[in-house]
C-alpha cells in the first residue's frame, strides 16, 4: 500500500445515519471521479452494511479511507460494530438472495458489488467488514 | 426527521414520487400508507416513480416487490418507472428483479402501461 | 612464499604502507617493463606524484578493514594501452619487517570492453533501459533513461528515483526473481516521467544477468505504451456504436471479443442511450461476436435484465446455433428473450411490437 488516508468517520446510531452514510459516500466517490455505476455500487454496498449494523448491533462506525498502490487508487470502507457477531458467517455470505430476508442478502450482495470484501466477526464481541472498490473497476 | 413520501391520486391510480434519499422508516410508512389507501378507495393501479432515486438497495428492492405483491392480491397493477441506468445495473448485479412490477421508462409511459395492463383479463407476463 | 606468488597469472604487488613496492611478481615485471622494487606504487603504476584516488592503503588506514576490492584503469607499457583491472588487496602484518598490503590485479579488460560495447548498443535503444543490482542500486542507465529522468541515476536506488518511494515497488522484478526463481519477468508499470511531467504507461521486460560490474543484476527495459493505452480507450469507445435506427428503436451491433471491460461499457452506454432517446426497443446483434463463453453469456443476460428494468424490450439477433446452445446450457430460458437469427428479422419484430406496418408506395 503506497498511501492510505482517512477521509471520514461516521457514527451509526439511528435510521437517519443510514441516509447520512449514503450521502457521504456518494459525495466522496463523486469527488474522486468514480464512474456513476461504481459510485452507485459503493453507495448501495454501504447502505447494506450500515443497515446490518443498525438491525443487529444498534450502533457502530464507518471509516472511509482513500488508498493507493503503485498501480491503482480506490476507497476502502470499514464498517464495525460491537454487536452480537455472526455465528455462521460463511453461510451468511453464500446464502445470498435465495433464502429470503436476513443478513445473508446484505452481505452476499455487497460482496458482488465490491472488488474486495473481508469480514471478521466473533459471537458476543462484534463484527468488522472491510470493502474495497478501485477506480476504473470493471466489476 | 424522516421525510414523508407523497402519494398522488389520479383517477384510479396512485402515483408515488420517491424522494432522493429514502430512509427505511419513510419507506415502511409509504408501504403501509399505500396499502391503506388501496384498501380504502377504488384503486386499480400503482405507479412507483424512481427517477430521483440514485440508489436502490436490497431493502428497498424487497419493499417494492412486497408492495407489488400485496397490491396484486387486491387486483391492483404495479408499474415502476424511471430506474436510472446505474441503479438498474446494480439491481441486476444484486439479483433483484423487482418481481411483481412492470417497468416503464417514465411516468407518461407508465400510465399508458397501467391502462394496457388493466385492459387485459389475465396477468400479463412481459 | 615468493615463489608461490611469482607463479600467479595475475599481476601481484606487495606494497608497504609508505607506498613503496616491496615485491612484484613475474607478471608485474613483464607488463610494466621496468624496475619496480623500491619505487613508489603510484609513480610506477599510474605515473602520478601522489596516491591514487582509490587507494587501498588509504582505505585500510581510514577504515580499519583488512580487505578491499575495487576497479582500476591502468596504462600497461607491455601492450601500450589502457587496461581495466579488478583489484583485490589484503593487509599483511609483516613483509620484510614492515606492515604491508598485497595487491592482486586481475585483468578484466576484455570483459570490460564487452560491457562497454553492450552499453553503447543499449544506449542507442529507443526504450529506457536500466541495469539494477539485486540491492536495487542502479548500475547503468542508457541515454533514453537519463534523458527522461533528468537526474543522476547511477548509484541511486531504483524505487527512489523511478517512483519516489522508500521501499521496493509492489510489483518488483527483483523481488519476483528472488522469491520465484524465474529468470525473466514481464509486467506493466505506471511512472510519472519528469521529462513530460505526466503519467506514462510502460511495458516492462526484465531478465537476470549473472554478472555486471562484479555483481548479480537485472536488466530492465521499459517500453512506452502510453499512446497504445490511449488508443485502446478510444477504440473501446468507437467499437460500441449504438445506432438509433428508428424512432423508439436502438440497435447495438457487437463485434469481436466481448471482455469484461467492453461488456460493461456496452451495457452502460446502451442504458444511457435508452434513457436519452426514450427508445422502447433495443436490438442487440451478436453476429460479430467471435467467442461466446459463459462469461460473455452472463454479461449478455445481465444487460438484458437491466434493459428490462428501464422499461424497454430487448431483441437479440444473430444467435448462431453454438451460442443458442451455450445459453441453454446456462439455464437461460430463451422464452424470455425475443430472438432472431438475422438483424432484419429483429427489425421486423420491433416494428410489429410498436404497431408499425411497412408497405410499398404504389
Amino acid at each position: 500500500m503506497r498511501r492510505q488516508e482517512i477521509l471520514q468517520n461516521i457514527q451509526i446510531e439511528n435510521n437517519m445515519d443510514l441516509v447520512k452514510a449514503r450521502q457521504a459516500v456518494r459525495i466522496i466517490a463523486l469527488d474522486l471521479d468514480y464512474g456513476i455505476v461504481n459510485q452507485t455500487k459503493l453507495v448501495t454496498a454501504v447502505s447494506e452494511l450500515t443497515r446490518n449494523v443498525l438491525m443487529y448491533a444498534g450502533k457502530g462506525e464507518i471509516t472511509i479511507e482513500l488508498i493507493e498502490t503503485d498501480t491503482k487508487k480506490g476507497l476502502r470502507i470499514t464498517v464495525t460494530d460491537k454487536g452480537p457477531g455472526i455465528p455462521d458467517v460463511d453461510l451468511a455470505i453464500t446464502d445470498g438472495f435465495s433464502t429470503g430476508k436476513g443478513l445473508g442478502k446484505g452481505l452476499s450482495g455487497t460482496k458482488k458489488l465490491m472488488d474486495d470484501f473481508s469480514i471478521q466477526t466473533e459471537v458476543g464481541k462484534g463484527t468488522e467488514v472491510v470493502i474495497i472498490k478501485w477506480m476504473d473497476s470493471n466489476k | 426527521m424522516s421525510q414523508k413520501i407523497p402519494i398522488i391520486k389520479i383517477k384510479e391510480d396512485l402515483i408515488v414520487s420517491f424522494l432522493s434519499d429514502v430512509d427505511d422508516i419513510a419507506a415502511l410508512k409509504l408501504q403501509s400508507g399505500l396499502l391503506q389507501r388501496i384498501h380504502d378507495g377504488k384503486i386499480t393501479g400503482v405507479l412507483l416513480d424512481l427517477t430521483v432515486l440514485d440508489m436502490v438497495d436490497s431493502f428497498l428492492g424487497r419493499l417494492i416487490s412486497d408492495i407489488a405483491r400485496s397490491s396484486a392480491i387486491m387486483d391492483v397493477k404495479t408499474v415502476v418507472t424511471g430506474i436510472q441506468p446505474a441503479v438498474a445495473i446494480t439491481l441486476v448485479e444484486l439479483g433483484l428483479e423487482l418481481e411483481g412490477t412492470v417497468p416503464a421508462l417514465n411516468v407518461e409511459d407508465g400510465i399508458e402501461l397501467l391502462n394496457e395492463l388493466k385492459k387485459s383479463k389475465y396477468d400479463l407476463e412481459i | 612464499m615468493e615463489n608461490v606468488l611469482s607463479s600467479i597469472h595475475d599481476i601481484l604487488f606487495v606494497i608497504s604502507f609508505d607506498h613503496e613496492i616491496l615485491f612484484a611478481n613475474e607478471q608485474a615485471s613483464i607488463n610494466f617493463e621496468t624496475d619496480l622494487i623500491g619505487k613508489t606504487c603510484y609513480e610506477v603504476l599510474l605515473n602520478k606524484d601522489q596516491p591514487c584516488e582509490i587507494c587501498a592503503i588509504a582505505e585500510f588506514n581510514a577504515k580499519d578493514v583488512s580487505r578491499f576490492r575495487f576497479e582500476k584503469e591502468i596504462f600497461l607499457p607491455s601492450v601500450n594501452r589502457e587496461c581495466y583491472f579488478d583489484v583485490g588487496s589484503v593487509m599483511i602484518e609483516e613483509f620484510k619487517g614492515v606492515k604491508a598490503i598485497v595487491e592482486v590485479l586481475r585483468d578484466v579488460t576484455t570483459h570490460r570492453k564487452q560491457e562497454r560495447e553492450i552499453e553503447l548498443l543499449l544506449s542507442s535503444l529507443k526504450d529506457i533501459l536500466f541495469v539494477i543490482s539485486f540491492d536495487h542500486e542502479i548500475l547503468f542507465a542508457n541515454d533514453e533513461a537519463v534523458k527522461n529522468f533528468e537526474t543522476d541515476l547511477i548509484g541511486k536506488t531504483c524505487y527512489k528515483v523511478l517512483l519516489k518511494k522508500d521501499q521496493p515497488c509492489e510489483i518488483c522484478a527483483i523481488v519476483e526473481f528472488k522469491s520465484k526463481g524465474v529468470c525473466d519477468f514481464r509486467f506493466e508499470k505506471e511512472i510519472i516521467l519528469p521529462s513530460v511531467k505526466r503519467k506514462c504507461y510502460f511495458d516492462v521486460g526484465s531478465a537476470i544477468i549473472e554478472e555486471y560490474k562484479g555483481v548479480k543484476a537485472i536488466v530492465e527495459v521499459l517500453r512506452d505504451i502510453t499512446e497504445r493505452k490511449m488508443q485502446e480507450r478510444t477504440i473501446l469507445q468507437l467499437s460500441t456504436p449504438i445506432i438509433k435506427i428508428w424512432d423508439n428503436i436502438l440497435a447495438v451491433p457487437l463485434i469481436g471479443i466481448l471482455d469484461s471491460k467492453r461488456a460493461t461499457l456496452v451495457t452502460e452506454t446502451l442504458l444511457e442511450a435508452i434513457v436519452k432517446t426514450g427508445s422502447k426497443i433495443a436490438i442487440i446483434d451478436v453476429t460479430g461476436i467471435t467467442v461466446i463463453d459463459t462469461q460473455v453469456a452472463n454479461h449478455l443476460i445481465k444487460t438484458l435484465s437491466a434493459v428490462r428494468l428501464l422499461g424497454a424490450k430487448s431483441i437479440v439477433t444473430g444467435i448462431r446455433p453454438e451460442i443458442a446452445q451455450t445459453l441453454v446450457d446456462l439455464g437461460v430460458s430463451l422464452g424470455d428473450i425475443v430472438s432472431s437469427s438475422q438483424l432484419s428479422g429483429g427489425l421486423n419484430y420491433a416494428f410489429k411490437m410498436l404497431g408499425y406496418t411497412i408497405s410499398n408506395k404504389e
